[in-house]
């Protein structure tokens, strides 16, 4: 899969504009679709609301507790998403869903013993990039590299489902099955010291790319 | 609110980015201030006059929580903490522990079902101190479970060294039976994904991950020797604040009950209405 990278854009998203929604599709598509045995994954009911309790790791990268929580309500043919960011640094935050269904632990993920968790070393845990939350949940290349900016932000993106899930299937392979994925925000201040084991990819700074909270989505009702 | 008596501009560089929050002053160390709210702010000290009872708006650089200006905030109404500077000049006697013993849950699934049952609603700018209390007293009220508080305290030299923003920090820690071994738990559902021992709850606080001074009395870090780099209290659940810890030092009075009128401002203050149950 061929990831949307942050250096793609310059354009970075303002709550004003993260309050904006994506066109919501009409194709028709229920939630309520008969399950379907896809990559030895039974797909789940896409309708439904979830959450996910975004907590901190990598603790230390500069001496402050991230927290957030992320809120995806799906009806007919609309996903919602919310995600909310507590943190102290007025920076890019790159967001995204994984395939995997674990979030790092700092002390047990640190393949190479500098004390972080850098992304290459999360999405071993994480697994790949599902999808991003980014300027355009609709599309793989629309919003490429628009993420919410600030020390805390509000994020709200509506989409079509039947885009969203498509897109991912097409990229992927995979169903969206959101329960049991992972949420990943990444991002700390530049002047934020690190070390030169610090992994970085796409062309970000390891700051951008270092990962600080991580949630698991849960579905709290159908 | 009566209105600003003093507004000091440490710096007005107009590209530097500011967090702001009010707060009283718990106290000031040698190149930083300790806010009530458990915050820190770093400045060089010898220029600004903050004292405990201030009740302070404060801007701090979003980087390295420099403090950047405050205003001192007076209102008659407020209350107003004591001057918590302590001298001592000997190793100080324990103070006794109050009669308070907490319930032993009787398995580690039943602990994870506590954990499970934590209120997950709270309000994004809301104190730790605050949905500690309401966690505790919400378990209490679900199965008479009793459990204690953990205060993690940070010294001034480790905030120093590793410029962490806050000087303390607290959950509720429930005694879980662990087939045969008693054991505590820390419950800290906002920023920990599972229960920790204590050791690893002071060590996601803690990056030289240094074992912290256990100690039942609060001046004993508010002296704040330079050699270690935390304290740990452990008080009943009806303990909320560091200022209850220290009156306890200094009257020997114990908290040995929660009012369902503190219960009720401190739900309000951390989480969001449509959760209560």
């Amino acid at each position: 899969m061929k990831m949307k990278t942050v250096a793609s854009s310059t354009f970075l998203l303002t709550l004003a504009l993260l309050t904006s929604c994506g066109k919501s599709g009409s194709s028709g598509r229920s939630g309520q679709e008969a399950e379907t045995i896809d990559h030895e994954v039974v797909k789940q009911i896409d309708e439904g609301s979830y959450r996910a309790l975004l907590r901190p790791f990598n603790n230390h990268l500069n001496g402050f507790l991230p927290s957030g929580i992320a809120e995806i309500e799906i009806r007919e043919d609309q996903v919602t998403v919310k995600t909310l960011l507590d943190d102290d640094g007025r920076v890019m935050h790159m967001q995204s869903i994984h395939m995997g269904n674990r979030c790092p632990i700092t002390a047990r993920d640190d393949q190479n013993g500098d004390t972080y968790v850098d992304i290459k070393e999360m999405e071993a845990i994480t697994g790949a990039v599902l999808f991003p939350l980014d300027g355009d949940l609709n599309s793989h290349e629309e919003g490429a590299g628009q993420y919410p900016m600030g020390r805390g932000f509000t994020y709200i993106k509506k989409a079509s489902l039947s885009k969203l899930a498509g897109d991912v299937k097409s990229r992927t392979g995979q169903n969206l099955n959101l329960e049991g994925r992972v949420i990943i925000i990444h991002g700390v201040d530049p002047r934020t010291r690190l070390p030169d084991t610090f992994a970085t990819k796409d062309n970000l700074t390891p700051q951008a790319a270092a990962p600080i909270v991580c949630g698991i989505i849960k579905r709290e009702a159908p | 609110m009566k209105l600003v008596i003093l507004t000091l501009a440490i710096m007005t560089a107009a590209s530097v980015q500011a967090e702001t929050f009010r707060s009283r002053v718990h106290g000031q160390e040698e190149g930083f201030v300790k806010f009530s709210n458990g915050r820190v702010a770093f400045l060089d000290t010898r220029s600004v006059n903050l004292m405990p009872a201030d009740y302070a708006e404060v801007d701090a650089d979003d980087f390295d929580t420099s403090l950047l200006s405050f205003k001192i905030l007076n209102d008659e109404k407020e209350y107003r903490n004591k001057n918590l500077s302590f001298t001592i000049d000997q190793e100080p006697e324990p103070i006794p522990r109050s009669e308070f013993e907490p319930t032993i849950v009787p398995s580690m699934a039943e602990a994870m079902n506590i954990w499970n049952r934590s209120n997950p609603y709270w309000k994004r700018i809301s104190e730790c101190s605050d949905r500690a209390h309401i966690w505790a007293h919400d378990e209490f009220k679900r199965t008479g479970t009793k459990s204690e508080k953990i205060f993690i305290f940070l010294t001034a030299s480790y905030i120093d060294s590793v410029r962490f923003k806050w000087w303390f920090h607290v959950a509720p820690m429930y005694t879980v039976n662990d087939n045969g071994t008693i054991k505590k738990l820390v419950m800290d559902y906002r920023y920990t994904d599972r229960p920790l021992t204590i050791k690893e709850f002071t060590d996601e606080l803690v990056f030289t991950k240094r074992h912290c001074k256990v100690t039942t009395r609060f001046s004993e870090y508010d002296v704040n020797p330079q050699t270690e780099n935390c304290y740990l209290i452990f008080e009943s659940m009806h303990y909320r604040l560091p200022a209850e810890l220290h009156t306890t030092e200094l009257k020997g009075l114990y908290k040995t009950s929660t009012s369902e009128a503190e219960l009720r401002m401190v739900f309000n203050m951390a989480f969001m209405k449509k959760a209560r149950e």
